[in-house]
């Protein structure tokens, strides 16, 4: 083993980096307590070139510490970036680095098959469109990637992303990195993104904008993709607010109003709240509360 | 359509099957012969990019046998007449000229005179068949509105010769049906499908069509993905939601505000027509046609057995 400065390397160059981002808090904690217990593997050139380590030099610096322990390596260019692809499956990879990891295959001409089995491994589809999207993604500009990668957006949701131009994708990681929110919520807001785009040819930021939270983006989004079905809720939310419903009793309706059959479910403790339960039951069927759901689920709002 | 790549299949286990329908929706109870698998129209729609993984076509030749799957179908059948169709994972006409699969199938149904073949297509060609064709086979034809068929069924035959070919398959003595099918709403459906109408009862002897279907724009959802990246923008005009069945349909609103306009004005051409929906849900089927009886496929099959009588007579 040997030691090298960090002054002696070009930490800029990322030729064999597959990690990303490099910053890595835990890792950083790690050698601020311990120093840099693995070391890290670096071409024997001048000047040297990092294979493997990037996210622990990235924390050293940070750190201000100044030399590391390393390896030299005496590999060609192909065995290197196989040796970085390999030390980095020791960990799982987010969707950017599993892109990069082909991507830089195919780049330096490795046969096809080697590369669908290093998508295998990474847990991306052995396929031509894997390939075109991974080219995709490493020309993503920084707070794409980082989107992709802060929420581990799988490749699915990542080629939706690519159906955007720069412009419009920019804006729209701004708005949805804006606000905390769960992969699924994401995939569902870039999934209407895209159908409005689809719909009316071009999306008008302005009203999303303004949108405070992700479940508000949700709704304008629905509401231009939408129309009718919002229009649908908001009647159902009348109805709902104007029948007054006990917290006991649960009416439940199909939220794309498919299913015919409304659930109704009354949470009891004793005969009298039954009693009690049934008897509200019967005054809102009085009062034309369930008709009008039903007019709703049975897709005849029309006649109201 | 002649650079295609047709592979021939030997016919392993059967592929004289039950229609697969689809979960909560009324099935028609239909049967398919899978004499083809693939097809060159390549409409934009179409669901079998959803449901095929391999390009080109792959044909079963194994005329004997397959004759012999149908008999056996008909054999276990006591109670209904059955219906076969050969356009569930192809087109039926859409390379029968060349590659003349449907001969003999036409023929045997045409000696047994009992079931009924339907060739559903959107390929005008039924000149090769003229020899064999049979009161016993149904020709049948998607139609839609010439703009749609332009920007979504761009290799299928226009409507005008769709329109010929049924008139000249009832002047050869058979029976024809109409699909509307995919229906799609866009700016102005309504008023295309109402000229469509008009033309096809300028055009054919309604009293002579045994059953017109109607169905909705309704697919898988990696046709969402795949309609958003060409930018499918008609497709996507209406409103769709993720259906019982998991799949991509229009709003019920929308659908059965729809459906009751094409019922109506089919009925309004010709009030003894046999309109029924392709795979829709029962409580739809009630709000368009108000008959109570079709609440599962059983009762569509009973409908059908009565309009086949109503057409061959029988008991």
């Amino acid at each position: 083993m040997n030691t090298i400065g960090i002054d002696q390397v070009d930490v800029s160059d990322r030729t064999y980096c597959i990690s990303y981002p490099l910053e890595d808090d835990l890792l950083f904690s790690s050698i601020a307590r311990f120093g840099i217990l693995v070391p890290l593997g670096v071409l024997d050139r001048e000047p040297p070139v990092i294979v493997t380590g990037f996210k622990r030099i990235e924390a050293a610096r940070r750190l201000g510490i100044a030399t590391m322990p390393c390896f030299f390596l005496d590999i060609d260019d192909r065995q290197a970036l196989l040796t970085s692809i390999s030390d980095n499956l020791k960990r799982p990879l987010n969707t950017i680095e599993k892109a990069c990891c082909v991507e830089r295959m195919e780049a330096r001409g490795f046969p096809k098959e080697d590369v669908y089995e290093i998508a295998r491994l990474v847990g991306l589809p052995a396929r031509v469109e894997t390939l075109k999207t991974a080219r995709a993604m490493n020309s993503m500009d920084q707070s794409t990637r980082a989107l992709v990668a802060r929420q581990n957006l799988p490749l699915p949701v990542v080629e939706q992303l690519l159906w955007f131009d720069a412009q419009e994708l920019a804006r729209i990681v701004r708005l949805v990195d804006s606000f905390r929110s769960t992969t699924s919520f994401v995939r569902e807001v870039l999934h209407l993104f895209a159908l409005l785009k689809t719909k009316t040819g071009c999306i008008d930021f302005h009203e999303l904008e303004n949108a405070e939270d992700m479940e508000a983006l949700r709704q304008s989004l629905k509401r231009a993709t939408h129309p009718l079905l919002s229009r649908l809720e908001d009647r159902l939310e009348k109805i709902r607010e104007a029948s007054a419903l006990p917290p006991h009793i649960r009416v439940q309706v199909d939220p794309v109003f498919e299913k015919e059959a409304i659930d109704i479910q009354v949470r009891a403790s004793s005969v009298a709240e039954v009693e009690e339960a049934l008897k509200k039951l019967e005054a809102l069927s009085r009062q034309g509360v369930f008709g009008s759901m039903f007019e709703l689920t049975h897709g005849t709002p029309e006649r109201n | 359509m002649n650079s295609l790549t047709v592979r021939q299949r030997e016919t392993r286990g059967s592929i004289v099957r039950d229609c697969p329908g689809t979960r909560h929706h009324v099935c028609c109870g239909y049967k398919t012969i899978d004499l083809v698998e693939g097809c060159p129209l390549a409409c934009s729609y179409c669901m079998l990019k959803g449901y095929l993984n391999s390009p080109g076509i792959t044909v079963h030749r194994d005329t004997a046998g397959i004759i012999e799957q149908i008999e056996r179908a008909v054999a276990s059948e006591n109670e209904h007449v059955l219906r076969f169709g050969t356009g569930e994972l192809s087109d039926s006409l859409a390379v029968d000229r060349r590659l003349r699969l449907n001969g003999p199938i036409v023929r045997f149904f045409g000696e047994a005179r009992g079931p009924l073949l339907e060739l559903k297509s959107k390929w005008a060609s039924i000149d090769h068949l003229k020899s064999c064709l049979n009161p016993y086979t149904i020709i049948s034809f998607s139609l839609a509105p010439q703009g749609l068929v332009d920007a979504e069924e761009r290799r299928t035959s226009p409507i005008s010769k769709r329109l010929k070919a049924l008139k000249a398959a009832q002047d050869l003595g058979c029976f024809v049906g109409l699909h509307f099918d995919p229906v799609i709403i866009y700016d102005g459906f309504e008023r295309d499908y109402r000229y469509l109408i008009d033309d096809i009862a300028r055009f054919i002897d309604l009293k002579r069509v045994i059953w017109v279907s109607l169905g909705l724009l309704r697919f898988v959802p990696s046709l969402m993905k795949a309609f958003i990246r060409e930018g499918r923008r008609t497709l996507l005009n209406g409103e769709f939601i993720r259906a019982e069945d998991g799949k991509y349909r229009y709003l019920k609103a929308e659908r059965i505000k729809v459906y009751r306009m094409l019922y109506a004005q089919l009925l309004e051409k010709e009030p003894g027509l046999f309109v029924y929906l392709c795979m829709e849900r029962a409580d739809v089927w009630q709000q368009v046609t108000g008959r109570p009886e079709v609440r599962q496929s059983a009762d569509l099959v009973r409908l059908f057995d009565l309009r086949i009588r109503e057409f061959y007579g029988g008991s």
